[in-house]
């Protein structure tokens, strides 16, 4: 059976051969091989092991082989922008109806969209927001949360400069526990955590996370 | 070899996403070395190997958005690669072999002096036994291994990058080594080489 001892050396073995061994572990480590004449076969195994994984290493990639991989990725640009989606034939909604309806369905269509249009103003104009601040592609979800430093405000030049590098913008902003806490959504939801690491080296804010949907 | 810092890596991607060949290529020169590594470690033919890393460079810049930052980009690249390799395995119908060894009867080999069977052959033919060997290991086993031998990662380190507790990274490492050791052992008796 083995004992704690030997447990807690065989467990050490692996970092003790990579020098990751806290100077406890490692005194640990040397006084058990010393003690145990057996125990250095094990530490000889463990070597080979290591050995054996680092000699896995291949020489760098050849430019013939970048270029290779180079081409295939390029060949799967292309192959995804000429995939264009495709959409499903809408079936024609008409034919649910006799003809003698379609001025009335018309008329109903024409209404709801005025109704949704008006509805859609007077929630931008209630939010005191110009339509000219969204961007084109804005889905206007926060891709990030960030915790304001106290000496900066959110409509300083400098900061809204660093938003405008990636064509972000400010969804909504509250105050928690005295800190200012901003909602931002990305043009672009990848560029999310670098404009976080981005607002971090400039002071502006104290931190920042991410959210999922 | 060091990484990619997370802040350079992210925006490398952000290239990637606008198509930029040098980003592709400065990502995929930096970690094909160690990806080829950790792939190889489970799959043994090396042309396999290439198509495997290729591919999971392929994967990871189809989406390179789905890098968020969250984890460092060689774990995340990596979690790629065990499933691509996954699969390959799957569809390969390779199994890795279950051990047969018990820790105490491991022990008593490596505490024997007979242990010195390795001696009998050169280190070249021993290496290549212990690579095929390492293949047999489960997907955790030879992970663990990897990151603790190959990148010389600490346990917290390690522990940290694989969400698991370290008694369980110690765990991992413990099997491996006598999965490993049973399997060598077993080749070399096989060869004829006496204990």
């Amino acid at each position: 059976m083995m004992t704690s001892e030997q447990n807690r050396f065989e467990q050490l073995l692996p970092f003790y051969e990579a020098g990751q061994l806290s100077v406890e572990d490692q005194s640990f480590v040397k006084k058990y091989l010393d003690k145990h004449l057996g125990a250095v076969s094990s530490l000889a195994f463990t070597k080979l092991l290591s050995a054996a994984v680092k000699a896995l290493v291949p020489d760098q990639p050849s430019d013939a082989q970048v270029n290779t991989f180079l081409d295939k990725w390029q060949a799967t640009q292309t192959t995804q922008a000429t995939q264009a989606p495709k959409m499903a034939q809408p079936q024609d909604v008409r034919s649910w109806f006799p003809s003698f309806s379609y001025p009335s369905f018309s008329f109903g269509a024409i209404a709801l969209c005025t109704g949704l249009l008006w509805l859609g103003y007077s929630w931008q104009v209630d939010r005191g927001l110009s339509p000219t601040l969204k961007y084109e592609r804005l889905d206007g979800r926060a891709d990030l949360v960030v915790v304001l430093e106290d000496q900066w405000h959110a409509d300083s030049k400098a900061f809204l400069a660093a938003l405008g590098v990636f064509e972000a913008v400010i969804l909504n902003s509250v105050v928690i526990d005295g800190k200012r806490h901003l909602r931002i959504d990305c043009k672009r939801r990848n560029d999310a955590p670098l404009l976080g690491h981005n607002l971090l080296q400039l002071g502006a804010t104290q931190n920042f996370s991410l959210l999922k949907y | 070899m060091s990484d990619i810092s997370l802040l350079e890596i992210l925006e490398l991607l952000r290239r990637v996403s606008a198509q930029d060949q040098r980003a592709v290529e400065k990502i995929y020169r930096h970690y094909y070395g160690a990806l080829f590594v950790f792939i190889r470690l489970r799959v043994s033919d090396d042309g396999a190997v290439q198509e495997l890393a290729n591919d999971t460079f392929l994967v990871a810049f189809k989406q390179p958005e789905r890098f968020r930052g969250e984890s460092s980009f060689k774990t995340w690249l990596f979690g790629i690669a065990k499933n691509l390799t996954n699969n390959w395995l799957r569809a390969q119908k390779t199994q890795p072999l279950a051990s047969s060894v018990s820790d105490d009867s491991f022990l008593d080999a490596v505490a024997d002096d007979s242990w010195s069977v390795f001696d009998q052959i050169d280190s070249k033919q021993v290496r290549q036994i212990v690579h095929k060997c390492l293949r047999l290991l489960p997907p955790t086993q030879s992970e663990a291994l990897y990151w603790v031998f190959f990148e010389e990662e600490s346990l917290q380190s390690v522990s940290q990058r694989l969400g698991c507790p370290e008694g369980t990274i110690k765990s991992r490492l413990f099997h491996g080594k006598l999965k490993v050791a049973d399997c060598v052992k077993r080749r070399l008796l096989g060869m004829g080489v006496s204990q």
